[in-house]
């Protein structure tokens, strides 16, 4: 029997859940915002596939949370795909085909190593909002305060590079920094995030809000914070419909993100 | 009439590994002068652009702006460029006018600086400049090739550039707009702004520049350079244009 839809937020695991489910929210689309526009929505993806390697290596070696080592490789590979873009001798996306494919392929054989891990893993795979601990909550809002922060100081030479790679050079940006500086953002935001979402599902989280908001036709930053309460309204609807309905949370909050891109997109059409 | 040296290339090499892009670049481009560059395909013109930005740096040979290397020149943002299919990108970039002729304004800002008046003010006169002043709020994918053009040019303006590079500015845009946009390139010059810009046509550079860089590897032309010379006059400019594959 499903739970009345006040009740569920007597539960503990609930607060933790919502109040970490809304961190992503506001700092996954502000992150997303930047990939998509460049045409680098499949990053998300990628990176998120990435931690799970670092999830397996981290269950198998017996680390408590996982989740800081699925931290650790997908910074280090966001570097290294960055690195290899910046010296161009692959096709953006060929490099993140590489990263996917090579990640899940060494994610499976650890998971393979492991016998009888699976569950743990499983719940990375599509999120599982039970095992949120107010120590996750509270590493999750040191980073996006942190990510917020570094955002809107750089925001200018991010709009700038996002906007065009070769005038942020001709004015004298480095723009390897701050490429660096936003993967490796993206790739914290991701497996911080997995938890709640599943790495599966994450990507989408960053993308379709994105996507929804420029159905609206607005300026850069009216788009970025208009994804940002997208975002907000299907993890909130998400999280409590997942629990109310029995439903597994990532799955119902990336469905939510998608009935408003679709409105979005209706809206959109109207407007022209 | 006395000349004001601002950009100089002095036997520069580069070349990518060992193919040679340009080799023996020599010459000067005076302040106020209106340069068109032309070549064939793979001749260098862009190559001359980057060399002159400082994306890239001589093999051989140095670049000066006003007898500085490129890097210390560009730290002030005084270059203004409109890189190749610029427009065609900006297309798709969900952003208004005026954010993005205001991110001209960004290599000037440090990290914790917001846009002051003066940042403003110089944004409103870009506008204002380039004819686009009622198009601040208009989105750039909702703009012909013509206006997406000029909200670039607005942008290098924004930037108090005292030198804008086009790199085929015209690519994508009717021949009605690019006699506009010309006769805006000619207001901009004659208000002592330094332009140079690269086509493949060889009756525009003919009717439009003042003074004319052919390049195919080498300076084809390398008397084209005349500093000095006066527009809608024929003094000093090149009246030969070669092209020969390298």
């Amino acid at each position: 029997m499903t739970p009345d839809v006040l009740d569920i937020f007597s539960y503990g695991f609930m607060h933790r859940a919502l109040l970490a489910g809304l961190l992503i929210g506001v700092v996954a689309p502000v992150i997303g915002t930047f990939l998509v526009v460049r045409r680098y929505a499949i990053m998300a993806d990628t990176l998120a596939h990435v931690s799970l390697v670092g999830v397996a290596a981290s269950i198998l070696g017996g680390l408590t949370n996982p989740v800081y080592g699925a931290a650790a490789v997908s910074v280090l590979a966001s570097i290294g795909i960055e690195e290899l873009r910046a010296r161009g001798r692959l096709f953006g996306e060929s490099v993140l085909a590489l990263f996917l494919s090579g990640s899940l392929a060494i994610a499976v054989i650890l998971v393979g190593l492991g016998r009888g891990l699976n569950v743990n893993f499983t719940q990375y795979l599509f999120g599982s909002i039970t095992t949120v601990t107010w120590t996750n909550v509270a590493v999750l809002a040191g980073f996006v305060t942190l990510a917020l922060m570094l955002v809107a100081v750089t925001y200018r030479r991010l709009f700038l590079i996002a906007f065009d790679e070769d005038l942020a050079r001709a004015g004298g940006i480095r723009v390897r920094v701050y490429n660096a500086m936003q993967m490796a953002l993206a790739a914290l935001a991701i497996s911080l995030s997995i938890q709640i979402v599943g790495a599966l599902l994450i990507g989408a989280l960053m993308v379709i809000p994105v996507l929804a908001a420029m159905q609206l036709r607005r300026s850069f930053l009216a788009t970025m914070v208009i994804a940002v309460g997208f975002s907000l309204v299907s993890v909130a609807v998400g999280l409590v419909a997942s629990v109310a309905l029995d439903l597994a949370s990532g799955g119902t909050i990336v469905l939510t993100a998608l009935i408003l891109f679709m409105a979005s997109l209706l809206v959109g059409k109207k407007q022209t | 009439m006395k000349r004001h040296p601002l950009i100089r290339f002095e036997d520069v090499r580069f070349g990518f590994g060992e193919r040679p892009v340009l080799e023996d670049i020599t010459f000067t481009v005076d302040a106020g002068q209106y340069v068109g560059i032309i070549g064939p395909n793979g001749g260098g013109k862009t190559t001359l652009l980057r060399l002159i930005i400082g994306e890239i740096v001589p093999d051989a040979g140095r670049v000066l702006i006003q007898s500085e290397p490129p890097d210390s020149f560009r730290k002030k943002a005084s270059i203004g460029y409109v890189p190749q299919q610029a427009a065609a990108r900006a297309a798709a970039f969900p952003a208004t006018v005026r954010e993005v002729v205001e991110s001209g304004r960004t290599p000037r800002l440090g990290l914790f600086r917001s846009l002051t008046g003066r940042d403003r003010d110089a944004v409103q006169k870009a506008l204002d400049d380039a004819g686009i002043a009622d198009l601040p709020n208009r989105l750039m994918r909702e703009l012909s090739g013509g206006q997406r053009q000029r909200a670039l040019i607005a942008r290098a303006l924004a930037a108090e550039a005292r030198i804008l590079l086009l790199d085929e500015p015209f690519e994508g845009v009717d021949v009605d707009a690019q006699r506009d946009f010309y006769g805006l390139l000619r207001r901009l010059n004659a208000k002592g702004l330094t332009i140079l810009f690269v086509t493949h046509d060889v009756d525009i550079i003919e009717k439009e520049a003042s003074d004319i860089i052919c390049l195919n590897r080498h300076m084809v032309c390398p008397d084209g350079m005349h500093a000095g010379s006066e527009r809608g006059t024929s003094a000093g400019r090149t009246k030969h244009f070669h092209t020969h594959d390298t």
